[in-house]
C-alpha cells in the first residue's frame, strides 16, 4: 500500500514537470526607504509566490531579476518595513519606495504546513525568535523555553545534565495517554521519549540550540491539522537557513562552571545520636511493666547502634548495667564522636562547562546554505554525571530551475552522558544517601584497597561516594534528523511539495558494577549492555494553490496527505563475574545471566486540508480538517475526522476608529477546533498473549495474557474553543495579548477498572470529560528609549484551572486522586490537626470533624468510614516569566525570572528524614527542633518515636505536604557588543563578550533539595545546578 | 492540469483510506490470543507463569513467608529497614495481600477449560495450583472453618472457576461460604490427584505434592482423616524423606532439600534480590555456603521462641548468632538459617513449600483431634526423636498431647509462614506484649485477624462486602 502511494505521488511530480516551459524578461529598479530617502541593500526582491526566486538589492539599493514574460507579481521585503507588492506590466524598470513598519503585523510565523503573517494569524501561537534562547549553557530547547511562552509549563524531572523534561502547553488534557506536546522539527515529527533506561536523556538535545531560527507554538485549534496527534499542542522548531550574499562565519565559544543549588541541613553526629536515644525511651514507655534501668540500657544500646564495644566499653555491659552507667559517661562518648560530611563530598564537585562552534551561512541566487558544527561539554555538580555533545548541521536550498527548488535539511549529532544509579531510595544513589548516611560514618579509610570506608554503620551500608567512584554508567546516542522537500511551482498560483523525512535515533547503554563495589562484591562485577533503536519516518506530500477573486478577497487552499511510521526496537544483555576491576565491558565477564530484547511499531497516515480567507486585509477565516487514522486504536474505529476553524478581524484597519497615536493596533482572534490524542500503548486495544510481562520457571518459558481487546478503542478527543485579543499602543511601546480558552477532553482514554476477580485490572476504553481553562496574558513594554539607553521588558503569567466532568457512568474516581468534580492529581488523604500537647501523639481530623489518633479510609474512596478528605493537588495555579532587557550602547543586560506558583507537593527524601518516627536514617536537622518533648509543648511535630504510637497512626501525607511554590532567577546575561571602529581594524562584522549565570537565586518554602520536579514527590532527585558562563562570539 | 493533480491526490486519499491494511501492524512479543488457546504449547507456558507468580516477591517468594510469621509471635524486629514493618505493628490494613492471585486464577481457568488437548499431568498442575491459590485467599481474607467468630464472618472468597476471555465474561461474583470454597479446594485437590504421576522434578507439582496441598487445606477446613489420608499418601510416596537427625541442619543447604514435596526453585538469573528475598529478609551475616554474605537481618526469632527449644534440640543448628561486627544486627543476635543461599549465590534460595515434616505434623494433629491418641503419639515420635532424642517416647495424652504437638509444630515450622494460621485455626489471640515484640496483645475477635478486602474491587462490585470493621 505504502508503495502505492508513494507511486502515485512520484507520478503527480513528474505531470507537473512536465508543465514548467516559459519565455522570460528582465526586470531591474532601485529601492529606496521612505522615512530617510536613502537606498536599502539586502531588500529581498523576488517573484511572488516563490520567495527562494529571489535576490537582494545591492549596496546602492539596485536590483536585476529575470521574471517570466508573462509578468506577474514582484515582492519587496526588508526587515522593519512594509512588504510591498509591484505587479510587472510591461515596463522593465520598477522603483520602489519601502515605507517603515510600526507595527509587527508583516513578520512571519511559521504555522503547520506553511508560513503566515502575523496579521492573518487565527490561533493562538507563542513565537520565540532563536536569539532569545541564543548561548544559553542549555542542552535542549525545552528547557529554553521555560518562563518565555505564556502557558507552556516547562519543569525539568531532574537537573541531570541533558536530562528530560516535562512540557505541558495548557495544562493536562489526558489521564493516561501521554500529555507531551508533538514535536516538529522543520517538518520531522520526532519522537521525544526517553528510551534509556541508565540516565535521563533528552532526544531534543541532538539539536543544539543555536542552530534553531524559530520556536512555535500552536496551543489551540491551529494545532488541529495535525489530527490525531494535536491534542496536546504542536512545537515547530525551524533551524537556520543561508541567505543569499557574501559568505558569514560565526565563531562561538563559552566556557563556564557548575556548582549545585543547595544543600540540606542534615544532624550532626551528636545530635543524630541523642534523637535516636529519645526515641527509644519513649518506645520502652509502651512496656510498662520494664524494669527501667534495663529499659535506659536498651535505649542507650539502640541509641549507639553502629558503634562497637571497643569505642564504648558499656556496650559491652548487660542492659541493665548498660542503664545504670551515668548520663555523663554516655554525654561524653557521644560528644567526642566526629561528623562527617557525606553531602559535601558527593556535591564537591565543580562541574565545567564547555561550548564551541562555528557556523557559516551564505549563498548566492540559486543556492544558499548554513552549516554548522558544534561541540558542548557540560560536568555535573556531582561527579559523573557529564554530558557531552557533538553537532552537524548542513542546512542546503538549491534552485534546480525557476520553479523547481530542492531543500535538504541534516543533522547529525552524538551524545554521550555517564552516571551512575540515580533513581529514588537505591541505596547507591548518591542524591538520597549522601544526604541519610549516618554522620558519624567516616567516608574514606585508608586502610582498606579502595580507599573507602564499607560497608558503613546504619542499615545504608553501601558507600554512595565509593559506588559513586568505581561504577559506572554510559549512554550514547546516535541521532539523524533529515529531511529532504522538492518544491515545484506549478503555476503561478499552485505550488507542489513532496516532503520526506527521518528522525533516526539509536541509543547504546553500557552498565559496570564494579567488582570491589557493594553491589558487585557478592557477583565479582557485573554488566549490561543494551542497544535500542527508533527509526520514524514521515512524508508528506502537498499542494498550495493561491487564488484571489480580486484584490480584497483572497483565499489560499491546502491539500496534502501525510503517513507516518516509527519502528522502536531493542535488545540487551546482563553478565557477571569479572577477572578483575580493570575489565569493564561485557565482553569479558564470565557468565551470561540474561538477556533480552523488545520490538514495537505503530503507523500513523492522514489527508488534511486548509483553506485561508482573507477579506481586505482585515478580515480572517482560517479552517482545516483533517482525516486521520492510527495503527494503535480498535480495527473498528481507526478513522477519525478533525475539524477547526478561526476568525480574526484587525479591527485597527477599520475606517470607523479614528486613527491614534494611543492605539496602533488591536486584533480580534476566535477559534474553534478538535484534534485528537493517540499517545496510547501500541498494541492497547489488542488482546494478546504475551512473553512481555510473563515469567520463567525452571528456565521454560511462561506466557501471560496481556488484556481485554476493544476494538472500539479510539482517540482522545479535545475540542479547544480560543479568544484572543493582539493590542499594540502607543506605537510599540507597549504590546501584547491576552487570551483566554477552554479545552474540553472527550472520550478519555481511560483504563476501566475490572474487579480483580476476573482476573485483568482493567480494560482500556473512551469515556469520560475533563475541562482545561485558561487565561493567559503577554505583555512587553519598552520602558525607556532614547537611543543609547534602553530597557525593555516582556512578561508573560498563565492562569491555570481543570475540572474532572465524568468518568464511567455512576463512578465518581478513578483512584483517589483522580475524582469527579476535582483537578486531577490530587493529594487525598487525613487531614492533619497537629500534635496533642498533652502527650505529643500526632492529632488528625475524622470526616465529622473531630479529632482522632487514628483516622480510617473506610472500605471505599469517601465512604461513611473514610476520614480521608482532598488537601491539595499537584497543578499549578499560575506560572510564567519576566524578562528585562537594559541596554546602554553595546552594554546589554539581560535578566529573566521564571516563577511557579500553588503546586502541593511532598519531599520524598523527607518522607524518610522529615520523619519523627525514623531510626535507621539521618534526619533533617530541624527535625530535633520541632518535636514534642514535654506536657504543654505545642509543636508541629509529635514526640520521637522509632514506630507510630500504639493505637495512632504516623506523620502522614498531610504533616508532608509542602507549597511547591517558587520564583527563580533563571538567567543573567551581561554582554557587550564591540563598536564598529574597533571591529573594522580587527576585520570583524561582530564580536561579542558576553558573562552569564543561571538558576542563581530561588526563592521558595518548600524545604527538599530543590522544588522543581515533576509529579507530587520526588526522592533522592539529582537538583539543578547554578552555572556561571563566560563567551566570545565574533561573525566574519 | 490543475485538476489532474487534484485528481491524483484524490485517487490517491481514497487508496490511503480504502486499504485499511495501510495501519495493519503486529507485535512480535505477542500473538493474538484469538485461536491461541487451541495450542497446547501456548497453554503450557500459561501454567509456566503462574508458576512463576507464585516464585515472586509478593507470594511464596517472600511475603507470604515472612508475613505469617511477624505479624504473629515468632519473630522480634531489628528495625534496619521499613520491610513489613506495618505487619510486624500488626497495624490496621498492613496485612497480607493475596487478591493478585485473582489474575492466576485466569490463567489456571484457561488451562482447565483447554484440558481436551492437553497432557493429563499439565492439567493435574492447574488444578493444585488453583486449589493453592484459594488456599492462600482463604488464610488471608477469611476465618477458618475450625474457628469463625460468627457475627463478624462475612464468608469466603468469590470463587471463579471459569475462564474469562472477554467483556462479557466478567462478573461481580459475592464471597461464597467458607465451607463451599473449602469443598471446592478440596475437590480441585481430588482431580489434581487423580491426573498426577509422581515422576518428575518436585519443583513442580506431583501427585505428592498435591496430596501434601490436600493434607494441609483438610487439616485447615477440620477434615482431620482426609488430612491423615493425603499425608500418609504423600509419606508413602517416596517422593521425599524424612531427615536424619545427624543431616538435619546440612539438608537445608542442599539445593533440593530432601524432605521437599514441592519446591519453588530459583535459577541463577532469578536472585531474589536483598530487599526482598527471604534470606536477606531473616540474615545479616554469612551462611555456611558463604562466609561472606551480607543480608538485612530485619526479623530474627524471639527471646521466647529462643526459649522454647530444649538444650539437645537439633533445629538449634539452624540459629546461629551474629558475628561479624558493623553489621545492622548486633553482635549475638540470633538469626534463622532455614533459608540459606543453596540456589548457588546470595539472596537464591530455593524454597520448599510442603516438607515431610508438615505431614507428620499434620497426622499427629489430626489423629489427636479424632482422639486417637496412639497414632497420634506414633507420628510425633517420628520427629521428636530426630530433633530432640533418638530414644524419645511420647507419654502425653488429650489435651496436653495435642500442646506437645502444637509446640512442636511452631518449633518445625519456625519461620516458614505457619504461624499465623496456625493461631487463626484455633481461634487463639496474638501475643506480642514481651519486650523485644510490640506491647500489644491482639485478641481472636480484632478486626485484623482478616485483612481488608481491596478498596477497588469493593468499588466496583457491589456484590462484595467487606470484612467486619473494615
Amino acid at each position: 500500500m505504502k508503495r502505492i502511494l508513494l507511486n502515485c505521488l512520484m507520478l503527480t511530480m513528474l505531470l507537473t514537470t512536465v508543465a514548467m516551459q516559459a519565455q522570460d524578461k528582465t526586470v531591474s529598479g532601485k529601492v529606496t526607504g521612505g522615512d530617510d530617502g536613502l537606498p536599502l541593500p539586502q531588500v529581498s526582491v523576488f517573484l511572488k509566490g516563490n520567495p527562494t526566486s529571489g535576490v537582494p538589492t545591492d549596496f546602492d539599493g539596485n536590483y536585476r531579476l529575470t521574471v517570466p514574460q508573462s509578468g506577474g507579481v514582484l515582492v519587496f521585503r526588508y526587515l522593519g518595513y512594509i512588504t510591498q507588492e509591484q505587479v510587472i506590466g510591461s515596463q522593465t524598470t520598477l522603483n520602489v519606495i519601502m515605507q517603515p513598519e510600526v507595527t509587527s503585523l508583516e513578520e512571519f510565523v511559521v504555522t503547520g504546513y506553511g508560513v503566515e503573517k502575523k496579521r492573518e494569524i487565527t490561533g493562538s501561537i507563542s513565537s520565540l525568535g532563536g536569539e532569545k534562547i541564543e548561548n544559553l549553557p542549555l542542552q535542549s530547547f525545552d528547557r529554553a523555553l521555560q518562563g518565555r511562552a505564556a502557558g507552556v509549563l516547562v519543569q525539568s524531572a531532574n537537573g541531570v545534565p541533558g536530562g528530560a523534561m516535562r512540557v505541558r502547553i495548557r495544562g493536562q488534557g489526558s489521564l493516561n495517554a501521554g500529555n507531551d506536546p508533538l514535536y516538529i522539527v522543520d517538518g520531522v515529527q520526532v519522537n521525544n521519549s526517553s528510551d534509556a533506561s541508565n540516565i535521563s536523556t533528552n532526544p531534543l538535545a541532538s539539536i543544539n540550540p543555536n542552530d534553531i531560527e524559530s520556536l512555535e507554538i500552536l496551543k489551540d485549534a491551529a494545532a488541529s491539522i495535525y489530527g490525531s496527534q494535536a491534542a496536546n499542542g504542536v512545537v515547530l522548531i525551524t533551524t537556520k537557513k543561508g541567505k543569499e550574499g557574501k559568505t558569514k562565519l560565526n565563531f562561538n565559544a563559552y566556557s563556564g562552571w557548575v556548582t549545585p543549588v543547595r544543600e540540606v541541613d542534615m544532624m550532626n553526629t551528636q545530635e543524630f545520636i541523642n534523637y535516636r536515644l529519645e526515641q527509644r525511651r519513649n518506645y520502652y514507655t509502651r512496656f510498662p511493666t520494664i524494669n527501667q534501668d534495663e529499659a535506659e540500657g536498651l535505649s542507650r544500646r539502640n541509641a549507639l547502634s553502629g558503634i562497637s564495644s571497643t569505642q564504648f566499653p558499656g556496650l559491652a555491659l548487660g542492659n541493665v548495667a548498660l542503664g545504670q552507667l551515668p548520663q555523663a559517661d554516655f554525654d561524653a562518648f557521644v560528644n567526642g564522636l566526629e561528623t562527617y560530611d557525606w553531602q559535601g563530598e558527593i556535591f564537591s564537585n565543580v562541574g565545567r562547562i564547555a561550548n564551541y562552534e562555528l557556523s557559516a551561512s551564505g549563498g548566492n541566487s540559486n543556492t544558499r546554505f548554513y552549516i554548522s558544527g558544534s561541540y558542548n561539554k557540560q560536568e555535573g555538580q556531582i561527579k559523573k554525571f557529564d554530558f557531552e555533545r557533538g553537532t552537524l548541521r548542513m542546512n542546503l536550498d538549491t534552485d534546480v530551475t525557476d520553479r523547481l527548488t530542492i531543500e535538504t535539511k541534516l543533522n547529525l549529532s552524538t551524545i554521550g552522558q555517564s552516571g551512575t544509579v540515580l533513581s529514588g531510595s537505591a541505596f547507591e544513589n548518591p542524591t538520597f544517601a549522601g544526604l541519610l548516611v549516618l554522620p558519624f560514618n567516616p567516608i574514606f579509610d585508608a586502610t582498606e584497597t579502595t580507599g573507602f570506608n564499607e560497608p558503613l554503620a546504619g542499615i545504608l551500608a553501601e558507600n554512595p561516594v565509593k559506588s559513586l567512584s568505581l561504577n559506572e554508567r554510559t549512554t550514547t546516542t546516535n541521532q539523524v534528523i533529515a529531511n529532504m522537500a522538492f518544491n515545484y511551482q506549478i503555476s503561478d498560483a499552485l505550488r507542489f511539495r513532496s516532503y520526506y523525512g527521518i528522525d533516526y535515533r539509536m541509543l547504546s547503554e553500557n552498565r559496570y558494577t564494579d567488582p570491589r563495589s557493594f553491589g558487585g562484591r557478592n557477583v565479582d562485577g557485573s554488566a549490561y549492555a543494551g542497544l535500542t533503536e527508533n527509526i520514524n519516518f514521515i512524508t508528506t506530500q502537498q499542494f498550495n494553490y493561491d487564488w484571489n477573486l480580486n484584490s480584497d478577497n483572497k483565499f489560499n487552499f491546502l491539500l496534502a496527505a501525510e503517513y507516518r511510521q516509527e519502528v522502536n526496537q531493542g535488545f540487551s544483555a546482563n553478565a557477571q563475574t569479572f577477572p578483575t576491576p580493570q575489565f569493564r565491558t561485557i565482553a569479558s565477564a564470565a557468565e551470561p545471566t540474561a538477556a533480552g530484547g523488545f520490538y514495537t511499531t505503530w503507523r500513523n497516515a492522514g489527508v488534511f486540508t486548509n483553506v485561508k480567507y482573507n477579506l481586505k486585509d482585515k478580515y480572517f477565516l482560517n479552517g482545516t480538517l483533517r482525516y486521520d487514522g492510527s495503527s494503535r486504536f480498535g480495527v473498528d474505529q481507526r478513522w477519525g475526522l478533525f475539524p477547526s476553524i478561526g476568525a480574526s478581524w484587525l479591527i485597527t484597519e477599520e475606517s470607523f476608529l479614528p486613527s491614534s497615536n494611543f492605539l496602533t493596533e488591536l486584533k480580534l482572534r476566535a477559534s474553534y477546533g478538535t484534534a485528537g490524542n493517540n499517545r496510547i500503548g501500541n498494541f492497547d486495544s489488542r488482546g494478546l498473549v504475551s512473553s512481555a510481562g510473563a515469567g520463567n520457571y525452571l528456565n521454560l518459558p511462561g506466557l501471560t495474557i496481556s488484556g481485554l481487546a476493544n476494538n472500539r478503542l479510539s482517540w482522545e478527543t479535545q475540542t479547544t474553543l480560543n479568544l484572543g485579543l493582539d493590542f499594540v499602543f502607543y506605537e510599540g511601546r507597549i504590546s501584547g495579548s491576552f487570551e483566554a480558552y477552554r479545552r474540553r477532553s472527550t472520550d478519555l482514554l481511560l483504563d476501566r477498572s475490572l474487579p480483580q476477580t476476573s482476573g485483568y485490572g482493567s480494560i482500556s476504553e473512551n469515556v469520560g470529560e475533563l475541562d482545561n481553562r485558561g487565561i493567559e496574558i503577554g505583555l512587553n513594554t519598552v520602558n525607556i528609549d532614547n537611543g543609547d539607553f534602553s530597557w525593555k521588558t516582556s512578561f508573560n503569567i498563565a492562569f491555570q484551572g481543570q475540572e474532572l466532568l465524568s468518568l464511567f457512568p455512576g463512578e465518581t474516581n478513578n483512584g483517589a486522586a483522580t475524582q469527579v468534580g476535582q483537578p486531577l492529581n490530587l493529594w487525598y488523604n487525613w487531614d492533619w490537626a497537629g500534635v496533642n500537647p498533652a502527650n505529643g501523639r500526632p492529632f488528625y481530623y475524622d470526616n465529622k470533624g473531630n479529632l482522632t489518633y487514628n483516622p480510617q479510609s473506610g472500605s471505599t474512596i469517601g465512604d461513611e468510614n473514610d476520614d480521608r478528605k482532598i488537601l491539595g493537588n499537584t497543578n499549578s495555579s499560575f506560572f510564567g516569566g519576566l524578562s528585562n532587557t537594559v541596554s546602554y550602547k553595546g552594554l546589554t543586560l539581560d535578566f529573566m525570572i521564571q516563577y511557579d506558583y500553588g503546586k502541593d507537593g511532598t519531599d520524598g527524601t523527607g518522607g524518610f528524614s522529615y520523619n519523627p518516627y525514623e531510626a535507621r536514617l539521618n534526619l533533617y536537622g530541624r527535625t530535633g527542633d520541632l518535636v514534642w518533648r514535654n506536657p504543654g509543648d505545642v509543636t508541629s511535630f509529635p514526640r520521637p518515636n522509632i514506630t507510630a504510637e500504639l493505637g495512632a497512626i504516623g506523620v502522614g501525607t498531610a504533616r508532608a505536604l509542602q507549597d511547591l511554590s517558587y520564583i527563580r532567577l533563571k538567567q543573567v546575561t551581561l554582554s557587550y557588543n564591540l563598536p564598529s571602529n574597533l571591529l573594522n581594524k580587527m576585520f570583524l562584522d561582530n564580536a561579542k563578550v558576553y558573562v552569564q549565570g543561571i538558576n542563581l537565586l530561588t526563592f521558595t518554602n518548600y524545604t527538599g533539595l530543590d522544588p522543581e520536579f515533576t509529579g507530587g514527590s520526588q526522592t533522592g532527585i539529582f537538583p539543578p545546578s547554578k552555572n556561571f558562563t563566560v563567551g566570545v562570539q565574533f561573525g566574519f | 492540469m490543475k485538476n489532474k493533480i487534484l485528481y491524483i491526490l484524490l485517487a490517491c486519499t481514497l487508496l490511503i483510506s480504502a486499504c485499511s491494511d495501510l495501519l495493519d501492524t503486529e507485535p512480535r512479543q505477542s500473538v493474538s490470543i484469538d485461536g491461541a488457546l487451541e495450542s497446547p504449547a501456548i497453554l503450557e507456558a500459561l501454567l509456566i507463569d503462574v508458576y512463576n507468580s507464585f516464585q515472586g516477591a509478593g507470594t511464596l517468594g517472600s511475603e507470604w513467608i515472612v508475613v505469617p510469621e511477624v505479624m504473629a509471635d515468632n519473630f522480634t524486629f531489628n528495625n534496619n529497614r521499613g520491610t513489613y514493618n506495618g505487619e510486624y505493628f500488626n497495624r490496621l490494613r498492613s496485612h497480607l495481600s493475596a487478591w493478585e492471585v485473582y489474575g492466576y486464577l485466569l490463567k489456571l481457568n484457561v488451562v482447565i477449560a483447554g484440558a481436551n488437548v492437553l497432557d493429563e499431568n499439565i492439567v493435574g498442575e492447574a488444578y493444585a495450583l488453583r486449589a493453592l491459590g484459594y488456599l492462600y485467599l482463604m488464610n488471608t481474607y477469611a476465618y477458618m472453618p475450625t474457628a469463625i467468630v460468627a457475627s463478624q464472618n462475612k464468608g469466603g472468597v468469590p470463587l471463579i472457576t471459569d475462564a474469562v476471555l472477554s467483556l462479557s465474561d466478567v462478573t461481580l461474583p459475592a464471597r461464597a461460604s467458607i465451607d463451599d470454597v473449602y469443598a471446592f479446594m478440596l475437590s480441585d485437590v481430588s482431580n489434581a490427584v487423580q491426573r498426577l504421576s509422581n515422576s518428575g522434578t518436585n519443583a513442580r507439582f506431583t501427585k505428592a505434592g498435591a496430596q501434601a496441598l490436600g493434607s494441609r487445606i483438610a487439616l485447615y477446613g477440620g477434615e482431620y482423616q482426609l488430612s491423615i489420608d493425603y499425608a500418609e499418601d504423600a509419606i508413602a510416596s517416596g517422593v521425599a524423606t524424612l531427615s536424619s537427625r545427624a543431616d538435619y541442619v546440612s539438608d537445608w543447604a542442599k539445593a533440593e532439600h530432601p524432605e521437599a514435596l514441592w519446591y519453588l526453585e530459583y535459577q541463577s538469573n532469578e536472585s531474589q534480590g536483598p530487599n526482598t528475598s527471604v534470606m536477606s529478609i531473616y540474615i545479616t551475616d554469612g551462611t555456611v555456603l558463604s562466609p561472606s554474605y551480607r543480608g538485612n537481618g530485619d526479623f530474627t526469632p524471639s527471646q521466647e521462641v529462643m526459649n522454647l527449644f530444649a538444650a539437645t534440640d537439633v533445629r538449634q543448628g539452624l540459629i546461629e548468632e551474629v558475628q561479624t561486627a558493623n553489621l545492622p544486627n548486633t553482635i549475638g543476635t540470633p538469626e534463622l538459617k532455614k533459608y540459606i543461599d543453596n540456589g548457588g549465590q546470595g539472596n537464591i534460595t530455593n524454597i520448599p513449600i510442603f516438607r515431610i515434616s508438615e505431614m507428620y505434623l499434620n497426622i499427629a494433629e489430626a489423629e489427636a483431634r479424632l482422639n486417637r491418641d496412639l497414632a497420634a503419639q506414633t507420628a510425633l515420635q517420628v520427629l521428636k526423636r530426630r530433633s530432640i532424642d533418638p530414644l524419645y517416647v511420647a507419654t502425653n495424652v488429650g489435651q496436653a498431647l495435642l500442646d506437645e504437638i502444637l509446640l512442636e509444630r511452631r518449633l518445625e515450622l519456625l519461620g516458614e509462614g505457619h504461624r499465623l494460621f496456625d493461631l487463626k485455626r484455633m481461634g487463639s489471640d496474638i501475643d506480642k506484649s514481651a519486650v523485644d515484640l510490640t506491647g500489644e496483645v491482639i485478641s481472636f475477635t480484632d478486626l485484623r485477624i482478616l485483612a481488608p478486602l481491596p478498596g477497588g474491587d469493593l468499588e466496583l462490585n457491589p456484590n462484595l462486602e467487606n470484612n467486619f470493621g473494615y
